[in-house]
């Protein structure tokens, strides 16, 4: 049995959905939008076992095989549902006991919500990055306009960037920026500014997806014009980079992610960010790449992948 | 120098910076975090400098660090624009999560399955991981159900032991403590609160322990603070 749990119209979601029903392959799909119905009954011994109810049907949690999970904040599935106080109450009950049966379940797991946590705090990424021997670019983390003004000078141009899960706009550190620095509220964290052209590989297992992303746009996410809409195509990456890739992944512990990486004119490659439950659809859309049959097979898979990391 | 790393409003932190005395403690607080003096480098993990107490401290002044904490809250940022709060906590949060992470002096507990304090357990893994290593727990259950989510029914704390490195703090038979050292072993923490019940099973976990006066004192030694 494998379960998924999401909302309905989350790209991934509903396209692996779509794939293992293609497939004729056991699921329960666990849906954010409909937590009043499901109820979760756990109990953490070995062997693990329980009940999943789901709209009024019951499964035992021992007969899962798989689990996908893309959850989104409850609290804002919640306000969109306007759900009163009880039933927020009620959906964050759900969610914990489903992020409890992710980290304890033998099975695999898409990603472990443990797995995933360094992605909230890409500093700490950055350094596990490193660790698997990837080249990453130098970071300083700082509440002092003197020093950043330093540290771009040395590296002859920074860019500035969230430091945290939230997702932000990469920017030139120019010197607005660095005057606004005063009075910041928090440090800011500043990256060496690595040139050179962006790739994105998916890592599934052992197989990747790589794609090279042509953009003018200091971040191809934000594109500022039409001339820097990103082109996004299949690409092939060197054995090394992708076994690199590969190792990576399953280092952090996942069975999934979007590798984010810069490979500069000199060839050297980047790694900026791990990206553990990627919507990879964007990128398969564009570049034909099947990566959500790949992501079904190994949740289809089942049993067989149990020596998958986590 | 220890840094106690907490809430402005942690009242066992603040005793516990003013139980060792300025020159030997400093608590970090979410004001520090907005304060000039912040300076780390990746490239040098044991270098940089930080606030605390409102002071610039350099990263080789510090002996070590101990996590009172899991995060930083909007709700403490109220120097901080309402609209950027939640933004500007997450930021911290990530930023100290870095810096205990890689940091080169010892910390009690690094940072793990994102938050500030590791393991971030809940109940239920403390007793598996119990159980796993041979300690005896309490049955670990969980239910969307129940009124009073995690309190497994049966089970009553009958005392608390503190482990500080190779030392246990409280009272308790040579096996006990044992058991408690096992338990920190087996989730890869230095500094850890455990809840046993009359019969000694383990019935609870938490990597953010009471700093009692010798708690405290145990801290201290644990990194080598002078």
């Amino acid at each position: 049995m494998i379960v998924l749990w999401g909302i309905s119209d989350d790209g991934p979601m509903l396209a692996v959905r779509q794939e293992l029903a293609r497939r004729g392959a056991p699921v329960i799909f666990v849906d954010q939008f409909s937590v009043d119905t499901v109820a979760v009954d756990l109990e953490a011994d070995s062997p693990l076992s329980g009940v999943l109810e789901v709209g009024g049907r019951g499964y035992g949690l021992g007969d899962v095989g798989a689990f996908y999970l893309r959850p989104y904040d409850s609290a804002r599935v919640a306000a969109a549902r306007s759900a009163d106080a009880a039933m927020k109450i009620e959906a964050a009950r759900v969610d914990d006991a489903l992020l409890l049966f992710a980290e304890l379940t033998p099975t695999i797991v898409v990603n472990r919500p443990s797995a995933m946590a360094s992605n909230g705090s890409k500093p700490l990424q950055a350094a596990l990055i490193a660790r698997e021997g990837f080249d990453v670019p130098e970071t300083l983390l700082t509440t002092d306009a003197e020093a950043a003004e330093e540290f771009r000078d040395r590296h002859g141009g920074a860019i500035y960037k969230s430091a945290s899960g939230v997702r932000s706009r990469v920017a030139l550190l120019d010197d607005a920026a660095l005057g606004r620095l005063a009075g910041a509220a928090c440090p800011l964290q500043l990256q060496s500014r690595i040139p050179g052209v962006d790739h994105r590989v998916h890592v599934v297992g052992d197989d990747i997806f790589p794609a090279v992303v042509t953009s003018s746009a200091v971040d191809y996410r934000y594109p500022g014009a039409d001339g820097e809409a990103p082109e996004i195509a299949s690409c092939e990456i060197p054995v090394d980079i992708a076994g690199r890739c590969v190792a990576l992944t399953r280092a952090l512990g996942l069975c999934l992610s979007g590798v984010d990486l810069r490979r500069t004119p000199e060839g050297r490659w980047f790694c900026f960010e791990v990206n553990p439950s990627p919507a990879y659809t964007f990128y398969e859309e564009a570049t034909g790449a099947p990566i959500t049959a790949a992501l079904a097979a190994l949740l289809a898979a089942q049993g067989v992948c149990k020596t998958w990391p986590g | 120098m220890l840094i106690v790393v907490g809430g402005a409003n942690d009242a066992e932190a603040r005793a516990a910076v003013a139980h060792l005395g300025p020159e030997r403690a400093a608590l970090l607080d979410a004001n520090d975090l907005s304060r000039p003096g912040w300076r780390l480098l990746s490239r040098d993990p044991g270098g940089g400098q930080v606030v605390a107490s409102g002071r610039v401290t350099p990263a080789p002044a510090i002996a070590g660090v101990v996590i009172r904490r899991l995060a930083v809250y909007p709700q403490e940022l109220a120097h901080v624009h309402a609209d950027d709060r939640a933004y500007v906590a997450a930021e911290m949060t990530a930023t100290l999560a870095g810096w205990l992470s890689t940091a080169t002096f010892p910390v009690l507990n690094r940072p793990g399955a994102g938050v500030l304090c590791g393991p971030g357990w809940r109940r239920e893994q403390w007793l598996v991981a119990a159980a796993a290593a041979g300690i005896p727990a309490a049955g670990a259950r969980r239910s969307t159900r129940a009124v009073a989510v995690g309190a497994a029914s049966g089970t009553r704390t009958d005392q608390r032991l503190c482990v500080v490195g190779d030392a246990v703090i409280g009272t308790a038979s040579p096996s006990t403590r044992e058991r408690c050292l096992a338990l920190a072993r087996a989730a890869r923490v230095s500094f850890l609160s455990v809840a046993l019940d009359e019969h000694g099973a383990v019935v609870d976990a938490s990597g953010l322990p009471p700093l009692t006066p010798e708690v405290v004192e145990a801290v201290a030694r644990q990194v080598g603070l002078a």
